[in-house]
């Protein structure tokens, strides 16, 4: 899934440690996100769109393609 | 942060205890039996010292974490990352699977050899399947 994390961190001027220390993850899970090469949990999702003030449709993109995923 | 404090002293008494458990056992173990020597006793050795290595290195490392909040919190985010847990997850799934197929496949083996050992390897692939088992209805009605 596609995500706004990198685009909004960096128009925040926020560094991925201080985003990874403000949601209670490591710096590597914020990598991973960024690179989209994992989903965030609903949890995690929910944070992060509270930490940019947006909602979790704003910032993680769901894909028609991906609705049919089981 | 307050509740996590109190789950790495518990961790720090429980790592100490395994440590003196394990001594403990291996000390009544040589008093107590005879007929044990030789290799069997010295691999036993090496499990222990293994074990007490591993107890104590745990027991060092939450043990200054308490001593430091800002070790704390890293130790906390490192445990309860939830990418950590998803590889966690995936890798003890994957590595049950592999290791019961290769223990499997090791008691077949073994049948050709020694009938002990193919029934201790084979013991030890239904005891895994089982506990497998066990656990798998245990989430099932918990989650």
């Amino acid at each position: 899934m596609k995500n706004r994390i990198q685009e909004l961190r960096k128009a925040r001027k926020v560094t991925q440690q201080e985003l990874a220390d403000a949601l209670c993850v490591t710096r590597q899970t914020i990598i991973s996100l960024e690179n989209g090469r994992y989903n965030a949990s609903l949890l995690l999702a929910h944070k992060a769109a509270q930490f940019f003030g947006i909602t979790i449709e704003e910032l993680f993109l769901f894909e028609d393609d991906e609705k049919g995923d089981a | 942060m307050e509740k996590y404090r109190k789950k790495i002293e518990k961790r720090c008494r429980l790592d100490g205890a395994v440590c003196a458990g394990v001594l403990a056992l291996y000390l009544v173990l040589c008093r107590f039996t005879h007929t044990a020597g030789g290799t069997g006793k010295d691999v036993a050795l090496g499990i222990v010292f293994g074990l007490v290595i591993v107890a104590l290195c745990t027991l060092i490392r939450t043990a200054s974490a308490l001593r430091d909040e800002a070790k704390l919190r890293a130790m906390y985010i490192e445990e309860t990352d939830e990418r950590n847990a998803a590889i966690a997850k995936e890798s003890a799934q994957k590595s049950q699977t592999v290791s019961m197929v290769g223990i499997a496949a090791a008691a077949i083996a073994a049948g050709f050899f020694d009938d002990r050992i193919c029934f201790a390897l084979a013991g030890a692939v239904l005891f895994s399947a089982l506990v497998s088992v066990v656990m798998t209805v245990y989430h099932k009605k918990t989650m």
